[in-house]
């Protein structure tokens, strides 16, 4: 059967092997790079089912590689790999059209749906207009303080960041989180950021 | 919590794989045993469907066939009791309990088969097979509730459906991989069971030296001893045995089965009615689950355990309690750290308040200014002189309070001292101009302290209105002693906090990057165990990886995470360090042998060049001697390849009065890009290097209130010192 090609771009050799052998077992082909430069020079996407990008890279960063890929016609999705507790980054790189993001370190299950849903997604894309008008119609169901959080959110805020500028408690911050997520029935908080920027939500700042 | 979340995950991952494997093996063997034939039919071949047709048609026409004599003989005897008989030495089939009463797979069985057709069953043993079959021959019993098929045996009986497939196994000892299957057993000793059908089936085969015993267990204990080098029987029959005896970690099974065995109820040959019952009832009990019950009762729990999954195991286990550790250790570093902020944090407030406390009642004006001008604190003396109440004041420039010129020349005369570090005020008293909130100017004597750190800088003003001089002179000059000094004291404090302050604050970078340095291990670890779980799940099979690969790099990344706490425990101290006066130089002479073993190159000189006198200071001894032998040891591994390799070690007073160590080298230098980033932790150029090495001695320097740094030599080099206060001034400067 014909494998899907993933692409792992990541500077830390015992992540890209290790990645490597799990997607292989998965039943993914898989090529790795050292580096975004290495990446951006040697490689055609045309058979790239998807994208694993580490953000903390030394030479190029993960999110300039990811401007360039856009660039190009027929870019596949990326996923954004990024630190433990990176949460800013992580909703810089969506905003800026990354299919998803995964924290390290993450188990089997997490990476590999995300990446099955990025393959899925960019062979039978939902049309733009249609995820849209879901996003707006649910995103009239929101209180005003739940708006709120979500345009902090957005902005890659902590709920701990967040409780101090809003002025209210952490553990009410959560809440509210919870409330937003499940009105907006956002699958992970990378989806709930994907629909709020569709949906015109700007962040704060 | 994300990090018991890991945890969880880790071992999740282990039960799952283990989980796969058991249940795996068991499967197979429950599925061989209910299909009543030979372990190769199990595994499912390609059909085509035109011959799963025809099978099916087949089946079903043949069904059609049986089903109308099979239902009259149903009404005929399907009741009534019947009398089974077997043998009673033939666990776990049959076997004898402690009061002497027949159990067993084979009686458990017959009673739900015949219950199952509607009768009950009495029973009948004997220890001997012939006996047995006279049983059945004289009309005693109505059938025999298990026996093994042999083409001799169907003479005198008829055979059901089977309820049992043993395959004939060949034991050997476990660390045994010289038998690979039948043929390598030529020339060999064999334990075989006296006149069982193994062992007339073995005896046939040439060149096979057959030893013989009177029964399975002693045939299994001569195994165990080395006394044969393979036992050959029924494989459940040995586990049982095997279980037993506690053998089962001992021995193994090699190769295919040397014949697969069926056992089947038997009739009287010609005994048709009772044969039919049988063949319902059997057929009752298997679909309605009761046979895998008491399947599972009788050999459920036999297991052997395969060779490679073990150390495959412990592997794992390994992994996984290295990555335990790697977590653990995180979290109680973290946890300390956080301690220790929080300690630190609340002691930084409590000095500011007392800070505060001494500013507010000082009988001298003090103002303190941030390194833009803008006033911070305005204390009750200053408000009493210039009339400006702290309220007012506090937040505006301190220019507002100066008369020309000396307002606009303030900020330019400011940003000239924090360019240069020049100053014209700081530390001598001067005679200036002030302005009262009133307009009015008069005549005040200031004094300036800078105060504070790195990006904190701060500066202190004290000043006495000298318009009042002659009024407070007496007054003043006493209380003034008095003032400066607690002033002198709660600064000093200040900046001693500001000081752990900044440094708590690297800590929280110090943090972050660890956390990133941490995680990357443990993410390849995942990767690994969850690569291997799949494989060993089979859910893709045809894949290149091995797991044995795999596993060998999750237990390097492991071992990396180890290396990294190992290092990094240095630096997790909570309180107060213990300290003693030491002589330097013996500390450091030792700390220098103890950086030089275990180098690759050894072949480098080394000269000492100490202070005349001894040099007692105040340190934590292995603390300092870890800083002592971090600088040799990067001295050593800069000189590696090097012409010639060479360190000097030094120990001098220097003009402050501070104890300075110093470790040259005739290394390549420090490049441009490293000197800016030596003391930064996990920066390295090495292959294998942490880059912690300066990173720990930094810290441990400057808890003791000296410094660290480095400077290129004349000829070429680095030398790298480090200060320490003596605890005894010596007048005597020793060296410049
Ligand atoms: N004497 C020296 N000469 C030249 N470069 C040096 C010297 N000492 C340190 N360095 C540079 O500074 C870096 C950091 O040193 P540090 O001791 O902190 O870490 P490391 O030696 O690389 O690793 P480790 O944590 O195992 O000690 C080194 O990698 C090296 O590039
Ligand atoms: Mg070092």
């Amino acid at each position: 059967m014909h494998k899907v090609k993933v692409l792992v771009v990541d500077d830390d050799k015992a992540v890209r092997d290790s990645l490597g052998a799990l997607l292989e077992v998965s039943g993914f082909s898989v090529d790795s790079y050292d580096s975004g430069q290495e990446f951006l020079t040697h490689r055609d996407l045309w058979d790239v089912g998807c994208v694993l990008l580490d953000v903390n890279m030394p030479d190029v960063s993960g999110l300039e590689i990811q401007q360039e890929l856009t660039k190009k016609s027929g870019a596949p999705p990326i996923i954004i790999i990024t630190g433990f507790g990176d949460i800013p980054m992580a909703v810089k790189a969506i905003r800026a059209g990354a299919f998803d993001f995964v924290e390290k370190p993450f188990v089997d299950k997490t990476i590999l749906d995300s990446i099955n849903r990025a393959i899925d997604q960019n062979r039978h894309p939902k049309s733009a207009e249609s995820s849209t008008a879901e996003a707006t119609q649910n995103l009239k169901n929101l209180t005003k303080r739940e708006r709120e959080v979500l345009s902090y959110l957005v902005e890659g805020l902590q709920n701990k960041v967040i409780a101090y500028q809003l002025g209210i408690s952490p553990r009410t911050v959560e809440i509210h989180r919870a409330r937003v997520m499940s009105k907006m029935q956002a699958k992970s908080l990378s989806h709930l950021v994907r629909m709020a920027l569709a949906a015109g939500i700007a962040p704060i700042s | 919590m994300n990090i018991l979340f890991l945890i969880s995950v880790c071992i999740r991952a282990f039960a799952l794989i283990w989980a796969i494997c058991f249940h795996l093996r068991i499967e197979y063997w429950q599925v061989t045993w209910i299909c009543g034939a030979d372990e190769e039919r199990f595994r499912p071949r390609p059909k085509s469907p035109m011959l799963r047709l025809l099978g099916l048609f087949l089946v079903f026409s043949i069904a059609a066939l049986v089903s109308v004599p099979g239902g009259r003989a149903q009404t005929r005897s399907d009741v009534g009791s019947l009398t089974a008989a077997s043998s009673n030495n033939f666990p776990p089939v049959n076997l004898l309990d402690s009061e002497g009463r027949l159990t067993g797979f084979g009686r458990e069985l017959s009673t739900a088969v015949i219950k199952a057709t509607g009768g009950e069953v009495s029973y009948i043993h004997s220890s001997r097979w012939t006996e047995v079959l006279d049983m059945l021959a004289e009309g005693k019993a109505d059938f025999i509730h298990d026996t093994g098929y042999t083409p001799e045996r169907t003479a005198t009986l008829d055979f059901s459906e089977p309820i049992l497939t043993m395959p004939e196994r060949i034991f050997v000892l476990k660390d045994r991989f010289d038998i690979a299957s039948l043929d390598s057993l030529r020339g060999q000793k064999v334990a075989c069971v006296n006149q069982h059908i193994t062992h007339l089936y073995l005896q046939k085969i040439p060149r096979i030296d057959c030893v013989v015993f009177a029964t399975p267990p002693e045939g299994l204990k001569a195994l165990v001893d080395g006394g044969v080098d393979a036992f050959i029987y029924p494989r459940q029959i040995v586990l049982y045995y095997a279980q037993k005896t506690h053998v089962t970690g001992r021995i193994k099974t090699i190769g295919d089965p040397v014949r697969t065995l069926t056992w089947h109820m038997a009739v009287k040959k010609g005994n048709h009615d009772v044969l039919v019952r049988l063949n319902n009832g059997i057929a009752k009990v298997k679909a309605s689950g009761e046979y895998h019950r008491i399947y599972d009762k009788w050999f459920g729990k036999i297991a052997i355990e395969g060779h490679i999954h073990k150390e495959i195991a412990v592997t794992i286990g390994i992994v996984l309690a290295l990555g335990a550790t790697a977590v653990g250790g995180f979290v109680i570093w973290n946890w300390t750290l956080r301690r220790t902020v929080r300690r630190a944090t609340g002691e930084l407030a409590d000095s500011e308040r007392r800070f505060h406390r001494a500013f507010e009642s000082s009988p001298t004006g003090s103002i303190v200014i941030d390194d833009s001008g803008i006033i911070e604190i305005f204390n009750e003396e200053a408000e009493r002189i210039f009339g400006y109440s702290a309220a007012d004041i506090v937040g505006k420039n301190v220019k507002l309070l100066m008369p020309e010129p000396d307002r606009s020349q303030h900020d330019s005369a400011m940003q000239e001292f924090l360019d240069t570090g020049e100053a014209k005020v700081i530390g001598v008293e001067q005679e200036v101009s002030g302005l009262r909130k009133s307009g009015e100017t008069f005549p005040l004597a200031l004094g300036v302290a800078e105060c504070g750190y790195g990006d904190h800088r701060k500066f202190i003003g004290t000043i006495r209105d000298l318009t009042e001089r002659k009024a407070l002179e007496e007054r003043a000059e006493k209380s003034r002693m008095e003032a400066v000094r607690t002033q002198e004291l709660y600064l000093r404090e200040l900046q001693a906090d500001l000081h752990k302050f900044s440094r708590l604050s690297d800590m929280g970078q110090f943090s972050a990057s660890l956390t990133h340095e941490l995680s990357q291990p443990l993410t390849a670890i995942l990767n690994y165990l969850q690569a291997c779980r799949k494989i060993m799940g089979g859910t893709e099979s045809n894949t290149s990886v091995k797991v044995d690969g795999l596993i060998e790099k999750a237990v390097d990344q492991a071992k990396r995470t180890a290396k990294i706490l190992h290092g990094l425990k240095d630096m997790v101290h909570d309180g107060e360090p213990s300290r003693a006066i030491e002589d330097v130089n013996t500390g450091v002479e030792e700390a220098t042998t103890l950086g030089l073993t275990g180098l690759v190159r050894r072949d480098l000189s080394v000269e000492f060049n100490f202070a005349k006198k001894k040099v007692p200071v105040l340190i934590n001894k292995v603390q300092i001697q870890q800083v002592v032998q971090n600088l040799v040891r990067n001295a050593a591994e800069a000189v590696a390849d090097s012409k010639t390799r060479h360190l000097k070690v030094r120990t001098a007073y220097d003009r402050e009065g501070m104890v300075r160590i110093s470790v040259s080298d005739t290394g390549p230098g420090l490049t441009d890009e490293m000197r800016g980033r030596l003391f930064q932790p996990f920066v390295t150029t090495k292959r294998g290097g942490i880059g912690v090495g300066l990173a720990i001695s930094q810290t441990i320097v400057e808890a003791h209130g000296g410094k660290i740094w480095a400077e290129p030599n004349e000829q070429g080099g680095t030398t790298f010192h480090f200060t320490l206060p003596a605890s005894i001034r010596d007048e005597v400067t020793l060296d410049a």
